[in-house]
């Protein structure tokens, strides 16, 4: 019987290199290594976000201790800092043609705000490093027991 | 009589590796032989510098954005690169009322705003339709964008070639 000493050989060094090659070109043409080093980059942001036009018992539901996280992304935003639920305005010509503002006492404006951990890059600022958010942005967010479609007013 | 052993090669693990190897290494050339033609032909037809201009109506003061000249302009469908800002002006949206006579007043709406922005890009194609990045433009078209302080839907209101 012939045992066949196996030697680590110029081929086998080969497919290695290329093998590490080909698991880099990976990691660089998605990106990996900026999305792991943005991650220790986070940094914490507030988030503003309106909804407009609610019914009164559908702002009614939203308070301080809702939990919220993104419908698409499952992103978890957490407890809003601020609250705020306001009549919803809306504009009507007077006698005179001129814009005035009035008060819709029939629907409800809400306004939260969220203090939340990313990335600022060049193309916006990134919620968890993964979700890019931009003001004028709109958006569903959900709760146990409210889903919200609001826009992104500001980020601060 | 020397007895000849004849070697049997069968197919091991390492060949398999090989191969695998050597067929992940062609489809990676051909791709990016593919994408250099391309890329190629496209840098021969393109290299017409084009302005055109995106409104964006009734953005609520509300929402605090920012536009700034160089921001990149990506359309959001198709994560196209669009081109950049050149120059950008935001004014007062207007409103149209009645009098009391039925006459039409217009007068600045108090809480919306109209921004214009222009972008530069090349671009190939002509006569008023034009093609960024695959992404077709042409006066009239609704386009969803985002610039990094904004993110809206604005129509293209005119493409014109620029003269440098």
């Amino acid at each position: 019987m012939n045992n066949v000493k196996k030697r680590f050989n110029i081929i086998d060094f080969v497919v290695i290199i290329v093998v590490i090659g080909c698991i880099a070109g990976v990691a660089v043409r998605y990106n990996f290594v900026n999305r792991i080093i943005a991650l220790d980059e986070s940094e914490s942001v507030t988030v503003f976000f309106m909804a407009k036009e609610l019914s009164p018992e559908l702002a009614a539901t939203v308070n301080k201790k809702s939990e919220f996280y993104c419908d698409a992304t499952n992103n978890y935003l957490g407890n809003p800092e601020t609250v705020a639920v306001i009549n919803s305005k809306f504009v009507y010509s007077d006698n005179e043609g001129r814009p005035q503002s009035g008060i819709n006492e029939l629907k409800k404006d809400l306004r939260m705000s969220f203090d939340v951990m990313g990335v600022k890059g060049e193309n916006g600022f990134l919620l968890n490093g993964t979700q890019l958010l931009i003001p004028g942005g709109e958006m569903v967010i959900k709760s146990n027991s409210t889903q919200l479609s609001v826009i992104i007013t500001e980020i601060r | 009589m020397a007895k000849i052993k004849e070697k049997r090669k069968k197919f091991n693990f390492i060949d398999a590796i090989l191969l695998m190897v050597i067929l992940v290494l062609v489809a990676a050339f051909s791709y990016i032989g593919f994408k250099a033609y391309d890329n190629y032909f496209q840098k021969q037809a393109s290299g017409i510098p084009i302005k055109y201009q995106i409104l964006v109506e009734g953005v609520s003061n509300d929402i605090k954005y920012s536009v700034n000249k160089g921001d990149a302009v990506i359309e959001t469908a198709t994560l196209t690169s669009i081109g950049k800002v050149l120059e950008y002006s935001i004014t007062p949206s207007k409103f149209m009322g009645v009098d009391e006579n039925g006459n039409v007043v217009v007068n600045d709406h108090p809480s919306e705003s109209d921004i214009l922005i222009t972008v530069e890009v090349n671009a190939t194609g002509i006569g008023g339709t034009y093609d960024i990045n695959g992404y077709s433009i042409t006066a009239g078209k609704d386009l969803n964008f985002r610039i990094p302080g904004l993110r809206m839907q604005g129509k293209c209101i005119a493409v014109e070639e620029s003269d440098e």
